[in-house]
């Protein structure tokens, strides 16, 4: 062994393919605390701890052996005594006497390797925090795109890259504007890239209301969003950070609680005119009979004979049943504001018939639906004319609700001897045809006509036009 | 990306024969380490050379965290090349942990090979208490990682890369192949934890193909206890000592490792025994 080499410092060790150490130098003897004749014939793995052996037989021969040299190769020796020691090796090979051999050299590495040491403990503690971060913008309901300072992707997120289109592998590297293509719902113009705003101002942007972002796809999404520059220490700006989301939901429940909105506002108007229409139902009732009650007085001076108060009260009745109809039809949110006419006559018809005395009542309707008014005007016309039909005819009763055209027709008849000659309802006293005349031609706008029939008997006949749904209910 | 499985496992065809031999290397290292062995076969059968993806010029960008966190990933690398260049009646030749991919790829396709060489392998290198002598303890496996991660400071700028999933990386591939047998760093410390960590003992009774497991003396990752183990679990199984020491008989006793190999193919190797 040459003397400088032996006294050299850095180790030195020769060894055989099959790993016996052929030679080796003070410094290296010194270090591993070992007289020469201890290691010539040896294997070199035994100055090797365990970690060190795997990488010595799966990485550092196998690369010397196809490479001839290797350098710069951390591994660790393990003295006789004391803690292992750092080395990086450099390695080549050459032949002597036709037989491979292998030389190394030997740096121990103490320092640099505390420095590598705290370098790897840095990386490590760097990508736990990188897996924090990337983990917490993966999960994130929000989409997040990242740029570099001049704009250009460096990150999305899974939701940016549903909303974009663009998977983050394809965006990298490309310009924001390429990706984030938006356009102002309102105007239909193109907006300003929030990056762009960014860099140039140089602080948080918000995005204008009504931004619509287009997809890779084409499809079009209302998003809001803001982006915020990303800083180094000495606050130089490195990025920018874009955070926006599809804002499809909220405008949903936003137009959703609008138009609930108008259906209340409508409901009430609905309520209102309902509440006004009952007090008017109520106020006419009332007048209708005191009306009743009037028309007794006039005709019946001081006196008023059972029979009318009967009358009176089977008016009354006949008031009720439209009324019991109408709750009814409310409860079961029907129309309240017209009755049919079939279901008022069938309610009013056994309340007349125990009125004619045991004379038959016969009836037909045709159903339609009427407003209320005109059915209370209907109800008491037909118990007036019944009740007249009783007291002035003789024979069988019948009763009719037809429709011609576009007029309602209340027809009853008798069997009795009609109308004389000379009948006028309007001089007719006490044959309560006032009352009938007034109903009929002022609350039905209708027409009377007084008949005989040519088989004989009386025949009453109102007629009135029919309001139709949507005509004005006064 | 790779368009074939050709490229992406960087796969070499060589010599004139027509029965195939395929070699795999070990975890550490690439198709390179068979150099020394391949010539020697080269006129009687046809060579298939591969790279595990995520070692040597394989394609990077096709490895895949989940498909390689067991060995089975790797099983289905030398499937895909088989099938792929239509094998049958293949002689599998892995080093060291390959010995165990090998054995899984021949369970689930036993049609495709005729025999399995196992060069220096185990089925698990952790010791088991009470009897099992696998040769380490785990500790012994933090500290190659330990090392490993030293040994690849200086990669560290090409870990974001490959992390990141974007290959367009110019002058990655070069710089790779100038270092330890051209392995990502990231990659090589999850194949170094599936090969340490794994233990493939349960399957060894399946492996439906005759073996010839190559034991050197003194191999420190493969001890003669575990190749005795695996000489009694392996189904028709030939038991080879080999005078070489370490390793990687392949590399430093090429000679011998050749001899064992035509031994056993012209069948004058121990059979059985």
């Amino acid at each position: 062994m040459d003397s400088l080499l032996d006294t050299a410092p850095c180790g030195f060790l020769s060894f055989s393919d099959d790993g016996t150490i052929l030679a080796s130098n003070a410094t290296l003897r010194k270090w591993l605390g070992c007289a020469e004749g201890a290691l010539i014939g040896q294997s070199v793995e035994k100055l090797l701890p365990v970690a060190s052996r795997i990488f010595y037989q799966t990485h550092f021969f196998p690369l010397l052996k196809i490479a001839n040299e290797v350098e710069e190769v951390y591994m660790t020796l393990r003295p006789t005594q004391g803690s292992d020691l750092p080395v990086l090796v450099n390695a080549v090979r050459r032949t002597q006497e036709g037989v491979a051999v292998n030389d190394c050299v030997f740096m121990v590495v103490h320092q640099r390797s505390r420095y590598e040491d705290e370098i790897l403990q840095a990386r490590r503690t760097a990508e736990e925090a990188r897996l924090w971060l990337s983990t917490t913008l993966q999960s994130i309901g929000d989409a997040v795109i990242a740029t570099d300072a001049e704009g250009k992707i460096v990150f999305l997120n899974p939701v940016a890259e549903a909303l974009t289109g663009w998977r983050q592998s394809e965006a990298l590297g490309r310009p924001l504007d390429e990706i984030f293509i938006i356009f102002n719902e309102e105007t239909g113009l193109s907006v300003e890239s929030p990056v762009a705003k960014v860099l140039r101002e140089k602080r948080v942007v918000g995005l204008a209301n009504h931004t619509i972002l287009i997809s890779r796809d084409g499809t079009h999404c209302p998003i809001d969003d803001s982006g915020a520059p990303i800083r180094s220490l000495s606050g130089e700006i490195l990025g920018v950070v874009l955070v926006f989301r599809d804002f499809t939901e909220r405008q949903t429940a936003e137009k959703a609680l609008r138009e609930q909105q108008v259906q209340i506002v409508a409901l009430n108007h609905h309520l209102q005119r309902a509440m006004t229409e009952t007090h008017h139902r109520v106020k006419n009732n009332l007048q209708v009979i005191s009306a009743l009650v009037d028309i007794q007085l006039q005709t019946g001076g001081e006196i008023v004979p059972s029979s009318e108060l009967v009358r009176l009260s089977q008016h009354i009745r006949g008031l009720a049943v439209i009324h019991d109809l109408l709750t009814h039809q409310t409860k079961q949110g029907g129309e309240a504001e017209r009755l049919s006419t079939c279901a008022t006559l069938d309610r009013l018809v056994p309340l007349l018939d125990g009125m004619t005395c045991g004379r038959p009542l016969h009836y037909h309707c045709t159903d339609i639906l009427l407003p209320i008014r005109h059915v209370t005007s209907l109800a008491v016309l037909a118990n007036e004319l019944v009740s007249n039909a009783t007291k002035h005819g003789s024979g069988e009763i019948g009763m009719s609700f037809t429709v011609e055209g576009n007029r309602g027709v209340l027809a009853v008849v008798d069997d009795g001897p009609g109308f004389p000659p000379d009948f006028d309802p309007t001089t007719t006293a006490n044959t309560g045809m006032e009352l009938v005349e007034t109903i009929s031609r002022f609350d039905l706008r209708g027409d009377i006509a007084f008949l005989n029939r040519p088989g004989g008997g009386a025949s009453v006949r109102v007629t009135f036009p029919i309001e139709t749904e949507g005509e004005a209910v006064s | 990306m790779a368009h074939t499985i050709q490229e992406r496992n960087n796969v070499t065809v060589l010599g004139n024969g027509e029965q195939a031999m395929l070699f795999a290397h070990g975890f550490g290292c690439d198709q390179n380490m068979w150099r020394f062995i391949t010539p020697a076969f080269e006129a009687d059968y046809k060579i298939v050379l591969l790279d595990y993806v995520g070692s040597g010029k394989s394609d990077l960008t096709a490895y895949s965290p989940e498909r390689y966190s067991s060995l089975d990933g790797y099983a289905q690398d030398i499937l895909d090349v088989c099938s792929e260049l239509d094998l049958t009646n293949v002689i599998f030749v892995g080093h060291s942990v390959s010995g165990v991919i090998g054995m899984l790829a021949a369970i689930r396709e036993p049609e495709r090979f005729a025999n399995l060489i196992l060069v220096s392998p185990s089925p698990r290198y952790l010791n088991e208490e009470p009897d099992y002598v696998g040769g380490f303890e785990k500790a012994d496996i933090e500290g190659l990682l330990t090392m490993m991660e030293k040994n690849y400071m200086g990669w560290a700028q090409y870990l974001a890369p490959v992390v990141m999933g974007n290959p367009e990386q110019p002058g990655l591939k070069q710089e790779l192949e100038a270092s330890f047998c051209s392995t990502d760093p990231v990659i090589a410390r999850r194949f170094a934890q599936v090969t340490f960590f794994g233990d493939n003992r349960s399957d060894l009774p399946k492996v439906p193909v005759p073996s010839l497991i190559l034991q050197c003396t003194e191999d420190l990752i493969a001890p003669v206890e575990v190749g005795r183990y695996l000489h009694r679990h392996l189904p028709h199984s030939s038991l080879v000592m080999l005078d070489a020491m370490g390793h990687c008989p392949h590399m430093s006793h090429p000679e011998e490792t050749i001899r064992a190999i035509k031994a056993y193919l012209n069948g004058s190797a121990p059979v059985g025994n």
